[in-house]
């Protein structure tokens, strides 16, 4: 899976691209575990060229969730496809992760926009 | 469903010979329609595939693209495609990774799709420890806050809200589990947890 991050104040982003799968979602907890501290930031998975995650990749942005939320910091997902959104509302993570329309409503959600 | 256990072949062998191959000169993809429509044996199959999957992590990936590539090359809908590619994911990584642990026998799993007229099959089956996942599965609290959701559950859960029909058998020492969908309404992605 391809990462590309961008910056903006205390806000890192994410932006993946292709499939969450069972096959990978241990690889991308392991890369945003090394890359992003909820010590120093606030993080937030753009998910504009993901095409599908499955319950794998769920339990990755849950395991973000609780670290970033446990350490008074904010993670947020934004520009999801139809797909990836269905996934969501479908296990109810769209009440429990906070979920933006665009990378920009995110920073701005953030305080950073 | 589950009656020819004792028809395995090898890896991705097709289960009848008019079925689109694909990567052959042969313009495999003019010939199934046809035949399907007209002076046909059976009622309902017009094309198939096997897919033999070895316990190993790496091969839910492997075996979502085999079948994103018979539905393209069948005309599915990308509706269709997200459905099974969701749940196929998500039951092949359960059987691997769970299924077989303290098994004596060696591991089989196969995933057979058949593409009738009305709607598309799939079963998968593995002699791995008997598991009913419309029965067994733990039911997820999805009212639950983020600190308070256990980390796992959700895949069944998943495969449930996505696939319209799924029928569950122990056969002959196999986990039997179809999942069907209809070809032409399938219902809307944005409404799958009424379930």
């Amino acid at each position: 899976m391809r990462i590309e991050w961008e910056r903006q104040g205390d806000v890192v982003v994410a932006v993946l691209s292709g499939r969450i799968d069972g096959g990978n979602a241990g690889a991308l907890h392991r890369r945003l575990e090394e890359a992003v501290s909820p010590r120093d930031h606030d993080l937030v998975l753009n998910f504009d060229r993901v095409s599908f995650i499955s319950s794998a990749g769920l339990r990755v942005n849950l395991l973000m969730a609780k670290q970033f939320d446990g350490a008074g910091r904010k993670f947020a997902v934004c520009s999801l496809s139809g797909t990836v959104r269905a996934i969501f509302k479908s296990t109810g993570f769209d009440r429990v992760i906070a979920i933006h329309e665009s990378q920009a409503d995110a920073f701005e959600a953030l305080g950073n926009g | 469903m589950c009656g020819n256990l004792h028809n395995r072949g090898p890896a991705a062998q097709y289960v009848k010979p008019r079925s689109a191959r694909g990567f052959g000169a042969e313009g495999a993809r003019d010939r199934e329609r046809a035949p399907g429509r007209h002076g046909r044996q059976d009622q309902q199959e017009r094309s198939g595939l096997r897919i033999v999957v070895k316990p190993d992590p790496s091969e839910p990936r492997r075996v979502v693209d085999e079948v994103e590539r018979f539905c393209v090359e069948h005309a599915l809908s990308q509706n269709i495609i997200f459905r099974f590619q969701l749940s196929l994911d998500e039951l092949l990584t359960n059987i691997i990774s769970y299924g077989f642990e303290g098994a004596t026998e060696d591991p089989v799993i196969t995933v057979d799709i058949r593409l009738g007229d009305a709607d598309i099959e799939i079963t998968i089956r593995d002699n791995g420890q008997p598991f009913n996942p419309l029965e067994d599965a733990e039911i997820p609290d999805l009212s639950l806050a983020a600190e308070d959701r256990p980390i796992g559950g959700l895949g069944i859960h998943l495969t449930k809200s996505f696939i319209d029909t799924l029928a569950y058998e122990r056969v002959e020492g196999f986990n039997c589990l179809t999942l069907t969908q209809p070809l032409g309404a399938a219902g809307s992605e944005e409404s799958p947890d009424e379930h």
